[in-house]
């Protein structure tokens, strides 16, 4: 009885959360492209909205290349913060020498190094490679402080009892520290996808940096629409980018982060 | 036969500056239950992950097999396993075949009646089960030596009176020598053979059970048994 009460709860919420989540994407969607049409009515009256500028294929292309380098910096991130993690709670010592090293690290504003990465890649040519170097830096903190947050909380019965059953290395890696952060990489993710979000406004939009340069070099995507066309005073293309961003962001949200918290469920401790 | 021995052990924890023993010595018997009794912090759960291997010694010698095998206070399941892979994993990782895995899982979770709750993951089990499942578990490595540490107080009276017969009739099937730490007198003189009482880090008296088996907890004898423990934790 109990058991069933149990997990009747669990979803209970889990759909009610479905509903109330499409709700208010919808007001949050309305409540914005009302603010931002009367601001830019205000602005520039809305009949000189060229609807020309608004090529689907531009803000499609826009998305793709966007999630595209999000993802990327997320999955290097994931791949890196791990070892990272590991490492610095490896033992008391490494963490007294490390941990500091990590805080003063991540305490550095990313848009500090910047410019200078951007004129870094530059040399090489590597727009993209500069775009992707900085939203991977800014995910990497969020996971690797969630993950030593998640490596601290394994109770010590969990680490003991693996000591006593003799599993060790990759197996206790695979089966039971990466299973028991597993709720922690999952907010972490969350919030380095904030993160990236947010940072790629200014990370797509790399002419700034650059000495004479022109927004045509920026590397096309969702940041650098948001960013140009607002400067051009494409208001249609300003709004359609801003659209489109947070209808993906709440689709990313509902459709991998919610079933993924769900998820994250199982993996913990009581 | 001795199947452990702890020579002079002392521990202290250099971090925090706490002597945890001094100068213990113990010696268990082959297939013996011996149970550590004191209040908390006197010692005993460092004496059985001494014994363990979990903990080093600062001094001292430990004689202790390697087949050891330990049940702890919360179970320690993994929340991402069901039953059965929660007891077939710590096979293979000890190097059984998938088969002899699946042998010795049915066989233990039969042990403990258990077998039903197979597919079942730990937070769809009571406390007891739960418990009874961590049991399954050591057994199945087939350990020559079981550690059970404080293993039933964070359960309530009945489940705990349950689990003392599932215990006792763990050890009479399977010969194995048992080491139990408790902070329950009443448990320990119901179950084991010796109880060492320990206070401040030292064993004060080892001292033996006599009473006939089964035992109730109810009896003059049993009383009385209590009153002396009591004496010797006091005095």
């Amino acid at each position: 009885m109990a058991i069933r009460h149990y997990h009747h709860h669990y979803h209970f919420s889990y759909l009610t959360s479905k509903k109330r989540h499409f709700t208010s994407l919808l007001i949050v969607i309305s409540i914005i492209t009302l603010i931002l049409l009367t601001i830019l009515h205000f602005l520039s009256p809305l009949t000189s909205i060229n609807i020309k500028q608004l090529s689907w294929e531009t803000i499609t292309f826009a998305t793709l290349n966007t999630l595209y380098r999000l993802l990327v910096s997320y999955v290097l991130s994931v791949i890196l913060s791990i070892p990272i993690a590991l490492l610095i709670t490896k033992s008391e010592r490494s963490e007294k020498f490390l941990l500091p090293i990590a805080d003063v690290l991540q305490s550095i504003p990313v848009l500090a190094f910047f410019p200078v990465v951007v004129v870094f890649f530059i040399k090489f040519n590597a727009l993209e490679t500069a775009v992707i170097f900085i939203l991977f830096l800014a995910m990497l903190w969020n996971l690797i402080f969630s993950m030593i947050g998640g490596l601290k909380t394994i109770p010590r019965d969990i680490t003991d009892a693996a000591t006593i059953f003799n599993i060790k290395g990759l197996r206790k890696l695979r089966y039971i520290t990466i299973p028991a952060i597993f709720p922690y990489i999952i907010t972490g993710s969350l919030l380095a996808w904030a993160q990236g979000w947010s940072l790629l406004i200014v990370a797509e939009a790399l002419h700034s940096y650059i000495p004479n340069g022109q927004a045509a070099n920026d590397p096309l995507g969702l940041g650098s629409l948001l960013v140009n066309s607002f400067y051009n005073g494409q208001n249609a293309v300003f709004i359609a980018s801003l659209i489109v961003m947070i209808v993906i962001i709440a689709l990313i949200n509902f459709f991998i982060w919610q079933k993924l918290l769900h998820l994250a469920e199982r993996f913990k401790f009581d | 036969m001795t199947e452990i021995s702890l020579k002079d052990i002392s521990k202290v924890f250099k971090t925090v500056k706490v002597t945890a023993l001094t100068d213990v010595s113990l010696e268990v018997e082959k297939g013996e239950f011996f149970c550590l009794v004191g209040p908390s912090g006197c010692g005993k759960s460092t004496i059985l992950r001494i014994i363990s291997g979990l903990e080093k010694p600062s001094s001292g010698e430990v004689q202790a097999p390697k087949e050891i095998s330990m049940v702890f206070q919360s179970g320690a399941l993994l929340p991402w396993m069901n039953v059965e892979e929660n007891i077939s994993f710590v096979c293979k990782a000890n190097g059984m075949s998938d088969l002899k895995a699946e042998e010795q899982t049915t066989k233990y979770l039969r042990m403990v009646d258990l077998e039903g709750f197979r597919y079942r993951y730990p937070r769809e089990l009571s406390g007891g089960q739960r418990q009874r499942v961590g049991i399954a578990r050591a057994l199945a490595i087939e350990p020559t030596v079981l550690l059970l540490d404080e293993p039933f107080s964070a359960l309530d009276p009945i489940t705990t009176d349950e689990l003392h017969t599932y215990l006792l009739k763990i050890w009479k099937e399977t010969q194995k020598t048992i080491v139990m730490v408790s902070h329950m007198l009443e448990e320990a003189i119901l179950l084991s053979n010796r109880i060492g009482i320990m206070k401040k880090g030292e064993i004060k008296q080892i001292m033996e059970i006599k009473l006939k088996r089964p035992r109730s907890q109810g009896s003059n004898e049993f009383l009385k048994t209590l009153e002396e423990v009591k004496k010797v934790l006091i005095g």
